[in-house]
Order: C-alpha cells, then sequence, then structure tokens
C-alpha cells in the first residue's frame, strides 16, 4: 500500500510557464512534467501523501475517486522509474534515454526562457578570493564578496524571477567558509546546482555533503596532466595533486564532475594526456582554446594563447575540438532558425534567457560580457531585468548593426562574443579580434583563402 | 486549470544529459561556463 512519496533531494525543478521542468542530478535525467503532472509534483513536495493526493485531484477535476487513484499511481510509477520520486520502493530505477532527447529538451526551454525572458541560468561569482594565483586569470582578487545573508536574498529573488540553473563559481568557490551554507540554501529553494572550482579544497566530507543535494557538476579546472605544468600554471605547489584528490573525492560520492582544460601554448604538448586522464577519472572534459584578456584590460594574458599553428591542430582534431563547449560559430544557434535571415537575430541571448552575478552584487549578461546592467545593492533583480536601460539595449541589438562582423563573409561560421569585442575590441558592435583569429584559421582548415 | 480540461499527469518530456557539459546548459550565454577562471 502506498503511504508517502518523496521527491528525491537530488532534484532541482522549477516551474517554466505553466510546467515544472525537473532535474534529477544524481543519474543526469531531465523531465518536463505537464500542468496536471506538475500541480501534484507540488503537493508532494509540500508533503501531502497519497490518499490527500487523491482527494485534491478528484475534487479539482470532478474525477471519480478510481480514475484519480488509477492517474496517481501511473504518474508516481513513471516518476520513480526515473528517479524522481521514490515511494514505497529502494530501488530507483534508471531508464536508459537518448542522449538527444536531453539535449532537445534543454533547447526546448531554453527557447522558452528566451521567448518570455526567463533568466533561466545564472551564473553567480561568489567571490574572487582564490587560493591559487594562475597565470591566465582574468579577474580582480581584490573585490569584496557579498555577504552570505546577501546572497540568499539574492537567490531568493532570481528563484522568484524562475532561474533554475545556477552556477556558483569565483575564484574559489570553496575559500568562502559559508560555502556549504550557499549550497543548503540554495538546495531548499529547489535550484539545479553547478560549481566551478579548482577542487583543491574540497575534501571528502564536502564531497559527501553535496551529495545530499541537486549539485549538477562540479566543474574542475585542470591544466595539465603532470604537476610540473599544472602547478607551473596555478603558481600553487601541489596543486595538481590536491586538484586530483578532489575529483576523486567528488566522483566516489556520486557527483558528476566535468574537467575544464585551458589550452595554453605552455600546456598543449599534454592535451592528449589530459584527455586520457580525464578518462581515466571518469570525468567528461571541456577543453578551450580561448583565454581572455584580464577584466581589468590588461592583455598580458595574450602571449599565453596557442599561437596559429597549435589552434590549428587544435581545430583540426576532431575528437578533441568537438568538446569544446563554449560558444557556438552563428550557424549552429539553433535560436536563430526562427529568422529567415540571421541579421535580423540577437548577437548573444545573454540577457535573454541567462545573466552573471559578481561577488559585488553587479548584474552582467554574462560574466564574460563586462556591461553592467544592474547593482543588487541598489534595485532588485526583478527591477533590473524588466527595466534596466542597459538590459533593453542589449535585447533590441541585432546582427545587421555590428559595424563591421555584419558584412564578414565568415559570420555564420564566426562565434563572435560581444563580451570579447568590448574586453579586447574596446567596443561592443566591433570586431572581436581574437574571434576574427580563429575564424580565418577555421576557414583556412576548410580551404577558403587566407583572411589573416 | 478549469475542471473538464483534465489531462492525465505525465511527462511531456525526458531525457538523458549525461554527456552534455557544463556549457551545454547556457547556450543563451554559453561562453559564461566556458571561461576559465580559476586562479
Amino acid at each position: 500500500m502506498i503511504r508517502e512519496c518523496l521527491i528525491n533531494p537530488r532534484v532541482g525543478w522549477r516551474y517554466i510557464d505553466s510546467e515544472i521542468v525537473a532535474f534529477n542530478c544524481e543519474n543526469q535525467q531531465i523531465v518536463i512534467w505537464n500542468e496536471t503532472a506538475s500541480l501534484l509534483w507540488e503537493k508532494i513536495a509540500a508533503g501531502m501523501d497519497f490518499n490527500d493526493l487523491i482527494e485534491f485531484l478528484t475534487n479539482k477535476y470532478s474525477l471519480s475517486n478510481k480514475r484519480a487513484k488509477r492517474d496517481i499511481i501511473t504518474f508516481l510509477q513513471e516518476a520513480n522509474s526515473c528517479g524522481f520520486i521514490d515511494y514505497n520502493n529502494k530501488e530507483l530505477k534508471i531508464e536508459n534515454q537518448n542522449d538527444k532527447d536531453g539535449e532537445n529538451i534543454l533547447l526546448t526551454i531554453e527557447m522558452k526562457a528566451i521567448e518570455n525572458l526567463i533568466p533561466f541560468a545564472v551564473t553567480f561569482e561568489t567571490t574572487y578570493v582564490c587560493n591559487e594565483k594562475c597565470i591566465h586569470c582574468y579577474i580582480d582578487h581584490n573585490q569584496l564578496s557579498l555577504s552570505l545573508s546577501e546572497i540568499r536574498h539574492i537567490l531568493n529573488e532570481i528563484a522568484a524571477a524562475g532561474c533554475l540553473f545556477v552556477s556558483f563559481t569565483g575564484g574559489e568557490f570553496f575559500t568562502r567558509n559559508d560555502a556549504m551554507e550557499i549550497v543548503e540554501y540554495a538546495s531548499k529553494l529547489h535550484f539545479v546546482i553547478d560549481i566551478l572550482s579548482n577542487g583543491t579544497l574540497i575534501t571528502k566530507s564536502i564531497a559527501d555533503k553535496l551529495a545530499l543535494h541537486p549539485v549538477r557538476r562540479v566543474q574542475i579546472s585542470l591544466y595539465g596532466a603532470t604537476p610540473e605544468t599544472h602547478d607551473l600554471i596555478t603558481n600553487l605547489t601541489g596543486s595538481f595533486k590536491n586538484t586530483l584528490n578532489g575529483i576523486n573525492f567528488l566522483t566516489k560520492a556520486g557527483i558528476k564532475v566535468e574537467i575544464a582544460f585551458p589550452l595554453m601554448g605552455i600546456n598543449f604538448h599534454e592535451r592528449h594526456l589530459v584527455k586520457n586522464l580525464a578518462r581515466s577519472l571518469g570525468c567528461l572534459l571541456s577543453p578551450s582554446h580561448v583565454i581572455t584578456a584580464r577584466n581589468n584590460g590588461k592583455r598580458d594574458t595574450f602571449q599565453l594563447r596557442l599561437n596559429d599553428e597549435q589552434l590549428k591542430l587544435f581545430l583540426e582534431d576532431k575528437e578533441l575540438s568537438a568538446l569544446y563547449a563554449g560558444r557556438k560559430p552563428f550557424q549552429d544557434h539553433q535560436f536563430y532558425f526562427k529568422f529567415s535571415d540571421l541579421a535580423d537575430a540577437a548577437p548573444c541571448y545573454s540577457g535573454f534567457n541567462s545573466c552573471a552575478i559578481t561577488p559585488s552584487g553587479k548584474v552582467l549578461p554574462c560574466n564574460q560580457l563586462l556591461y553592467e546592467i544592474g547593482d543588487l545593492k541598489k534595485n532588485s533583480f526583478s527591477k533590473i531585468w524588466h527595466n534596466s536601460p542597459q538590459i533593453q539595449y542589449l535585447r533590441d541589438l541585432t546582427i545587421s548593426k555590428l559595424t563591421k562582423c555584419s558584412k564578414c563573409q565568415l559570420l555564420t561560421s564566426c562565434a563572435r562574443c560581444p563580451g570579447l569585442a568590448l574586453l579586447e575590441g574596446g567596443d561592443l558592435l566591433e570586431l572581436s579580434p581574437e574571434n576574427c583569429r580563429i575564424s580565418a584559421i577555421n576557414h583556412s582548415l576548410k580551404g577558403g583563402e587566407n583572411y589573416g | 486549470m478549469a475542471k473538464g480540461s483534465y489531462a492525465p499527469p505525465r511527462a511531456n518530456m525526458k531525457g538523458d544529459t549525461k554527456s552534455l557539459v557544463v556549457a551545454a546548459i547556457h547556450k543563451g550565454c554559453p561562453s559564461s561556463s566556458a571561461r576559465i577562471k580559476k586562479g
């Protein structure tokens, strides 16, 4: 006999429109419940037991008791079969799903969020303090951090605005003594949580605690396959060993780990070793060939970038470059499919369904687009998100307004980033020089004329 | 939802995201997660 239904504590969820999107961080399954299922889900989350669920459904829709009971059991079985709830059944069966389905669901949600201007994914920079001193890091470590109570208040606000996916990052998130309290609070608000970390401060105790919450991924930065290379980049002796320890604690606790691997001239020779290391650790690998200027405008990091020859080798390496998860060329942006002319699309959809919050409470469209749209110490998130003249300006931009890029022959194959254009070119509407370099090399690899 | 417009509770969509990396969640702002910042 079914007595109680429990939502898996590793499931985060949020209403988008009239339907609940739920994400199971334990098995990485995502589901969109229909309206009736969403209502039941809310009642289950509020602690309603099986008999009360029947009564609720019977009254709300004038159903017979028998019909309501049958439909609820079918729903509970469905939710149970993919691990979203547990009712009188300790064995959570995991369905084998097609990966493509998950990607399509995310795209559906993203489109819905864009159309309704819901900030469904927020990058939350909680501190700029870090125990590593990486040679390529772009942040200003001297900024003050928000307090725990300020962070809680902001989490309340972005949850109310419809945010489901929150990424806690830094600096190093775990330099905050209250990092676990932030995670616990986000968990209470049903966020799906990503954490970007260097892993060195993650202990077994922290990993085990994270596994009690809807933590979808922990992304760990790794800069090489040897301590010599990794520690040279982090400027912290022993960091390679401690990062691997952190990864092992997380994977053993059942947390999915993704290795972020920024490619630079000095670690390029270890790229295949890092790929093999990630595989042996059971982690996804996310390499990136984009090293940016520092946030204060200094460009000394440019010398760390892959040179043209290395960049060619990376782009030619289909297995490795396919893992790059950053900005895609315009032609790959499915968002644009509804536009008959690419020129009418926005140059970037940050600020439509996503944004970033800095440790001092500033709101940015993206942590790579340093174009302040508001200050949470002065205004509410809702007011900024809906009324900021700066965000309105961004949302009104179209590719046709890009001074030079709109006329470039390489536009469709370019992954132009407005953040890089602003930071490195000095103008939101102008060229992004590094994107120009990458596009030109990509073009030459496909047999096109040299745009260098 | 008014009485009479009842649809049995079920999933409209369901799928797996195991192989998707963090940035796949942030397609509206994909570089956000791809910008590697530790240090």
